[in-house]
């Protein structure tokens, strides 16, 4: 019985799938909590959704692909802080339109081309079970960096989602934080591409976070469920997803979903909360 | 700035107008310089055939010599599987006078894209008609034999197509046979230095069950079983276990298909070698640029990885 | 005494319209200065001016000598009128207070004894001890308005800038609140305050300033409310319902 549980285990292509399951896991669902009270969800699906355009000119140019996601993404993030700044509201209608371009663009580019060999498939749905040794060590770098981050900003950037107008007021630099996890955001997406996928990313993002909303009260609590949310729900879903026979980043984000409504009955019907 | 489109009202729309016609104008720009080929050619000038993929181009053109302009609908380094026909493909297909394709479902998308080119002057040979067909696989122009076959078929369709012509094309016919008897000979010969344990493949489509069967080897395991539908993770760890029981030397992918997935593959189970193999379409490696040259350097790969002497 | 606020021929325009013409003010240490005028007279901008919030067109202000946002982190308090919050942020009224000493606080630094003391010490300031674990969302108008003021104190600024704290809270409250500011500003704290009530104004402040826009009147706030500047504007507003700035001497200027 144990032997039938530790199966998928033994191979080293779904060690390496455990291992990015739960690092992005972990990665999307806590800096999801700040998508969620900061209303970035949009904002986290279009950065995933330009990043395509980044990893077909990658391609053109002979660069790695994770490179060419990376720029276009953090450049993205830059952009839309920038000129929602500026406008001082929410852009939903330019913001939309500057990310279904940036993803026809790179489908633009990808179509005309005679000859190409990027996995579109896999960009788009995630292919956690191609994650490479190169590709592990890469995740599991670029995700403890942005932990540290959001580690050292902890304090300011709590405030300054709460109460952003009193924050600047107090001396807290409204503006660079802002910036700043919109470059973190843009460099989780990145790091989930190989996991999710680009359509699947923004529901990591958004979903662990607004269960973990659900049920609780205090902002602390809310991101460790968060994060907790994220990282059970990775890995579970890869591991169901192997006696399932089905794609992984869809059961994970399948899982992620079930947990939420099973959080929403479980608050009514019983008022739980944590 | 979207705002500012909004709120200047009727002054704009004039601007507006203007930049969708440029841009309109600057796409389609981009995408012409396609159907030049095939235009109604004179009747003393060579035959506009169409083919759908690149590697039907070798049968054709050895047939029909000069009397023949051949092109492939399906571009180099893309699987005709995932294709997707572009307007101009419509276009090339509509002042073509002959296309040559392979049956068994491998066109799968062609039959809508023929209904649109509307031309009734399009004659279609299936080359693979009236051969032996496996499971309906449609990978029969793998086995050297097989091949032959659709020579004949290529040879007929052009007759008809060209009576006048028809003692060349059998000349070519008979003379390219003749080569593809030997490349049979040549790569039996060399299949057989391999080391009957190791005479194993696993590949990332399904296209050399027949090549096998003619040479004595055995595909024990394919990555993606239908094309573009990916592998799920119990069945990868079956491919890595039965690569492990059979000690199987070497994973084979493909050029038009990120290696990844193979690459992972490889690593669990502990092979050390994974080669690119061609089987539907040929011309940008100057190495395999026809039918003969694929075939001799796909074996001279497989049997140098199954550890044998090319 | 050092002075803790002081703006010169400070303008500010919102797309050319102006919303604050010519104000010179000055405020120092240990003083309570309240700001006066009716809606729309400015003084929410006047306060988010000296907040370092809002740009000046032209003029400059100054808070201890420097420009507002060159202070150090947590010099400046400020309690807005209207707080624009999501009210089902998940926080408690600990939460909230304790966000006050965030500012201060360097990065990886835990929160310290001390810290805990000023907010407990904010906490039971402004009678909101019991309410420590209530979320946010449970509480009345006057309580949401203490939590904030609060929040303000436990970050031991060095400025306190108040827009209207008093409106919408009960006479008890106001003159618990009163109490509060007052001790802060004996212990040297200056505070600016903008307010719509002018009965108490003289135990409030210390000074008063008229502004409609433009400064009308400044001074003692007994001496400012006799002069009737504020009257001649607040009545003109009940009786024309729009505004005619009167010049201190009594002759009507657009």
């Amino acid at each position: 019985m144990l032997d039938a549980l530790l199966a998928p285990f033994q191979y080293e292509f779904m060690q390496r799938a455990f291992v990015a399951a739960i690092v992005v896991g972990t990665l999307c669902s806590t800096i999801g909590t700040y998508v969620v009270l900061r209303k970035l969800a949009f904002i986290g699906d279009g950065i995933a959704h330009a990043s395509f355009a980044g990893i077909v000119v990658a391609y053109l140019r002979g660069l790695d692909y994770y490179f060419g996601a990376a720029i276009v993404a953090v450049l993205t993030a830059l952009g839309i802080g920038f000129v929602t700044r500026r406008a001082k509201v929410s852009l939903d209608t330019a913001i939309g339109v500057l990310f279904t371009g940036a993803f026809a663009f790179g489908v633009f580019l990808m179509s005309r081309l005679p000859t190409y060999n990027i996995d579109l498939q896999g960009f788009l749905f995630g292919n956690i079970l191609a994650v490479s040794r190169g590709d592990i060590v890469l995740i599991v770098v670029l995700a403890a960096l942005v932990f540290v981050i959001l580690a050292i900003i902890y304090r300011p950037l709590l405030y300054t989602s709460f109460d952003p107008v009193v924050a600047e007021a107090s001396g807290i630099p409204v503006a660079l934080i802002d910036y700043v996890l919109l470059v973190l955001l843009a460099l989780t997406v990145v790091i989930s591409l190989e996991a999710v996928g680009i359509v699947l990313v923004a529901a990591l993002l958004v979903t662990p976070a607004a269960t973990a909303y659900q049920l609780t009260r205090r902002f602390r609590r809310m991101l460790a469920l968060s994060a907790a949310i994220g990282a059970v729900c990775g890995v579970s879903g890869l591991y169901a997803s192997y006696y399932l026979h089905a794609a992984s980043g869809a059961t994970i984000v399948l899982l992620v979903t079930l947990v939420f409504f099973a959080a929403m009955i479980s608050k009514r019907l019983w008022r739980f909360s944590v | 700035m979207i705002c500012k489109f909004v709120r200047t009202g009727s002054a704009s729309i004039p601007w507006l107008a203007g930049i969708v016609a440029c841009a309109t104008l600057a796409l389609t720009n981009c995408s012409a310089g396609g159907g030049s080929a095939g235009r109604a050619a004179p009747a003393a000038g060579p035959i506009p055939v169409l083919t759908t993929i690149s590697t039907f181009n070798s049968f054709v053109e050895a047939v029909g010599g000069p009397r023949v302009r051949v092109e492939s609908l399906v571009p180099v380094g893309v699987s005709p599987e995932d294709y997707q026909p572009t307007p101009s493909d419509i276009e090339r297909l509509h002042a073509a006078q002959l296309l040559v394709e392979n049956g068994l479902g491998l066109e799968a998308w062609l039959a809508r894209t023929i209904d649109n080119a509307r031309n009734p002057q399009l004659r279609v040979a299936v080359l693979s008609d009236g051969l032996p067909s496996k499971s309906g696989n449609p990978h029969l122009w793998m086995d050297p034999e097989l091949a032959r076959g659709y020579v004949r078929a290529a040879s007929k369709a052009l007759t008809a197509l060209d009576p006048a012509d028809a003692k060349l094309f059998a000349a070519n016919a008979r003379a390219y046979d003749e080569r593809l008897v030997a490349l049979e000979r040549d790569i039996a010969k060399q299949i057989a230095t391999i080391p009957p344990p190791s005479r194993t493949m696993i590949v990332f489509h399904n296209a050399w069950q027949y090549y096998d069967d003619r040479f004595g080897l055995r595909t024990l395991g394919v990555v993606e079983l239908s094309p573009g539908q990916e592998p799920n993770p119990s069945y990868v760890a079956s491919l890595v276990r039965l690569a492990r029981a059979n000690n199987v030397r070497a994973v084979f992918a493909e050029p038009e298909y990120s290696p990844k997935l193979i690459q992972t593959l490889a690593e669990s189970a502990g092979i050390r070698t994974v080669q690119n193999l061609y089987d539907d379409s040929i011309g940008n490696d100057p190495r395999v640029h026809d039918y003969i040259t694929m075939l001799r350097y796909d074996t001279a790969v497989i049997v140098r990885a199954l550890g044998g002497r090319s | 005494m050092t002075v803790a606020v002081r703006t010169h021929d400070l303008t500010v325009r919102y797309d050319r319209v102006p919303a604050l013409e010519n104000v010179n003010l000055t405020l120092d240490q240990g003083q309570a200065l309240g700001i006066v005028g009716p809606n729309g007279s400015g003084k929410s901008t006047l306060l988010k001016a000296v907040a370092g919030l809002i740009a000046p067109s032209s003029g400059t202000v100054e808070v201890f000598g420097g420009a507002p946002r060159k202070q150090p982190p947590g010099s400046i308090a400020y309690v807005p009128q209207v707080e624009a919050v999501d009210w089902s942020f998940p926080a408690n009224v600990y939460d909230v207070v304790a966000m006050g000493r965030f500012p201060r606080m360097h990065a990886l630094a835990p929160f310290s004894k001390h810290d805990r003391e000023v907010v407990d010490a904010a906490l039971d300031a402004l009678r909101i001890g019991d309410l420590r674990d209530r979320h946010i969302s449970q509480l009345s108008g006057g309580q949401q308005q203490r939590a904030f003021i609060a929040r303000a104190i436990a970050q031991e600024p060095h400025l306190l800038l108040l827009d209207e704290p008093t409106t919408g809270v009960d006479a008890a409250t106001e003159e618990a609140l009163r109490g509060f500011v007052r001790g802060l500003v004996g212990r040297g704290m200056p505070v600016l305050m903008t307010t719509h009530d002018l009965e108490r104004a003289a135990e409030w402040f210390d000074r008063l300033i008229v502004v409609d826009r433009r400064v009308l009147a400044e001074g003692d706030p007994a001496a400012v409310l006799e002069s009737g500047a504020y009257a001649g504007i607040r009545e003109h507003v009940h009786t024309h319902g729009h505004l005619r700035i009167d010049a201190p001497d009594g002759s009507p200027h657009a």
